[in-house]
């Protein structure tokens, strides 16, 4: 519950706007690969309130150049590539290719480096990525991914579905060594107990279901500052996701799918979410126009929402039905909120950095970042007596038989 | 009092934590809650970039307003409490600095009335009494002004039996919080130093638990502080 200005200090992201300032620090996720398969592309993006396009320079390097636009386009105004002029004079951003996604550093000075999580040193094969737009604010979208209760109710299952049909599905795996759905303990045990930890990337956070029989479902997530997080997809998988603004009122996530063990089918999980979204946008088919298909008699027998089984829609009819801009001057957190409190703390703490010019304090701005790796991201069901070492062990292990170098 | 006396010196247990300080209430109540929370009789408590509002015409015992569209904003910079219970009542004396974001008058004292716009990280020490027979994990003194600070400090970690510990200035007045501009100084690095065997532990004596005192100590060594404990004492 804080007023509209302090509100507008964290969520708004044009130039020289506080929060945008600091997201303009770090490498933003701005195009997927897939958007660039033309001979000569020029992709439109819409990226921190700036209208650019995707293109090669002279020396067939990828770069981000500002393009001539309407003021009332819309917001994710994608125009014909023949219908793309570049403003001659405008700023022109560095981009990087990685996994799948063009990255693009619109800050001052030096481009920072990038941390060795796993989702950059799996070969490619290992990953695979995509991104869907959601029309609200990129802050309130971090947060449901920073709240680790919140599974435990929009995303809740009243059946529970046969693993072996679970591929490249969130929740629908079994917990590590054991035949427990994921589903089954998020749905009977939704008070976890979470702890936050900050890290050098941003905040560990784990949550904790005591079950019966001296078990412990152990999850462990991440926050990767400024606007990512890192969280398990199933036993083989983990998911990284950014949430970047298109502007104040609009974002898309950009995900990467990172495997150990096996290749990622990337057939299947491309299908998979192309039914779900439609181009150039990747706007997704349910969204707010059409009530995001909401079914009552899906509610009384199979999810909690009524809105079909990808979790994905849950989130994004969460955040999206708060408002464009989450209304925090109604807002009540809880103790049960520690990791939104503590992210808000370091989204504060840099933005006074910035004013100060101490950008070196930073999370991954200083040095050693390559030495960044990881981060561990799993559920376990383990003992309750020795969950902590049990869960790490379990990760240990995965890494171990990964054909990639995962090491931690 | 002589050159060679030492400090006021009142040996407590207790622990370091890192806990959340509700929002929306009264810094006062929250205070009290956290308190009552971390079984303490007295805590020092640390926070930095924390919203705080002043709701017009809500009194402090009224509950916690759907939202806030009436008031002041403002956000604290950083904080340092000190809390101690005091009969029914808890006394929040501290200093800190703070800013209103929509040109409220900036005062120099902030009241403890003043309520919190979100509920806000804090790492914090929790004092409590000593328990018979137990080693005294954290301590309060009182410097005396005769000589240098260091020199006081040792001299009561010795007195504790401490080979490695950490003092962080109270710099508090009873029942108000000070604005004062710089946070820098209000932590002291502690000293490492091989075991002593502790000296015959002083009384705890008349002094109140809400003081005054001048610094809090805690015992930091690997052997006596969890590894949360030395994360506090590297980072506050």
């Amino acid at each position: 519950m804080i007023t509209q200005k302090l509100n507008d200090q964290i969520t708004r992201i044009g130039p020289k706007t506080p929060a945008g300032e600091v997201l303009r620090r770090y490498w933003q996720p701005a195009a997927l690969v897939d958007e660039a398969q033309s001979d000569n592309p020029l992709v439109p993006v819409n990226l921190l309130g700036e209208r650019l396009v995707l293109m090669r320079n002279h020396d067939a390097e990828w770069v981000l150049k500002t393009r001539v636009s309407s003021p009332d386009e819309a917001p994710t105004f994608h125009p014909e590539a023949d219908a793309i002029k570049v403003v001659d004079d405008g700023p022109i951003y560095p981009v990087v290719e990685k996994k799948g996604i063009f990255f693009a550093y619109m800050g001052p000075g030096e481009a920072p480096a990038f941390p060795n999580f796993d989702c950059f040193r799996a070969p490619d094969s290992h990953v695979f990525a995509f991104k869907g737009l959601w029309e609200c604010n990129w802050l309130q979208a971090l947060e449901i991914g920073i709240d680790p209760s919140h599974a435990s109710f929009l995303h809740r299952f009243l059946q529970d579905e046969d693993p072996k049909d679970s591929y490249g599905k969130q929740f629908r795996d079994t917990a590590a060594d054991t035949n427990i759905p994921i589903t089954h303990v998020l749905r009977e045990y939704p008070r976890p107990d979470i702890s936050v930890e900050e890290t050098d990337f941003g905040l560990k956070i784990t949550s904790l279901r005591h079950m019966k029989d001296g078990l412990t479902h152990v999850r462990v997530t991440n926050q990767v500052f400024p606007e990512a997080i890192c969280i398990p997809m199933s036993r083989e998988m983990t998911i990284t996701q950014w949430h970047v603004p298109v502007d104040d009122e609009n974002c898309y996530w950009f995900t990467m799918f990172t495997s150990f063990a096996e290749p990622v089918d990337k057939e299947t999980m491309r299908a998979q979410r192309l039914k779900e979204h439609t181009l150039p946008e990747y706007a997704p088919v349910k969204n707010r126009s059409n009530n995001y298909h909401y079914d009552p008699e899906e509610q009384k027998t199979l999810t909690y929402t009524g809105m079909g089984l990808d979790i994905n829609v849950h989130d994004q009819w969460a955040v999206e039905s708060m408002g464009r801009i989450q209304d925090r001057t109604r807002e009540h957190l809880g103790r049960g909120d520690a990791a939104i409190v503590r992210y808000r703390l370091m989204l504060r703490k840099a933005i006074k950095a910035i004013e100060k010019n101490k950008e070196s304090g930073l999370p991954m701005l200083g040095a050693d970042v390559d030495k960044i790796v990881g981060p561990l991201s799993n559920d376990a069901v383990t003992s309750t007596d020795d969950w902590e070492q049990a869960s790490r062990e379990m990760d240990m292990r995965r890494r171990q038989e990964c054909p990639w170098d995962a090491s931690v | 009092m002589s050159d060679t006396e030492n400090a006021a010196l009142r040996p407590m247990g207790g622990s370091i934590f890192e806990d959340i300080l509700d929002g929306y209430f009264p810094i006062r109540e929250s205070a009290r809650q956290l308190l009552e929370r971390q079984g303490a009789s007295a805590m020092w408590i640390r926070f930095v970039h924390a919203p705080v509002m002043t709701v017009s015409g809500l009194s402090a015992t009224e509950p916690v307003p759907m939202s806030v569209r009436k008031a002041y904003s403002g956000m604290i910079d950083h904080m340092t409490l000190f809390v101690a219970r005091s009969g029914d009542r808890v006394e929040v004396s501290g200093v800190g600095d703070w800013y209103w974001a929509d040109g409220r008058e900036e005062t120099d004292t902030l009241p403890a009335s003043t309520r919190m716009g979100e509920p806000v990280f804090v790492r914090g020490i929790g004092i409590r009494d000593l328990a018979p027979g137990n080693l005294p994990s954290i301590a309060l003194t009182n410097l005396n002004g005769s000589l240098s600070s260091d020199v006081q400090l040792k001299r009561a970690s010795d007195q504790l039996g401490w080979s490695e510990f950490r003092a962080w200035e109270i710099q508090a007045g009873i029942g108000h919080i000070r604005r004062v501009h710089e946070e820098e100084g209000l932590a002291i690095e502690g000293w490492s130093a091989e075991p002593v065997a502790p000296a015959k532990l002083p009384v705890p004596g008349e002094r109140s638990l809400h003081g005054p005192w001048s610094h809090v100590l805690a015992d930091v060594s690997a052997a006596r502080s969890a590894r949360r404990g030395r994360d506090f004492a590297r980072h506050s």
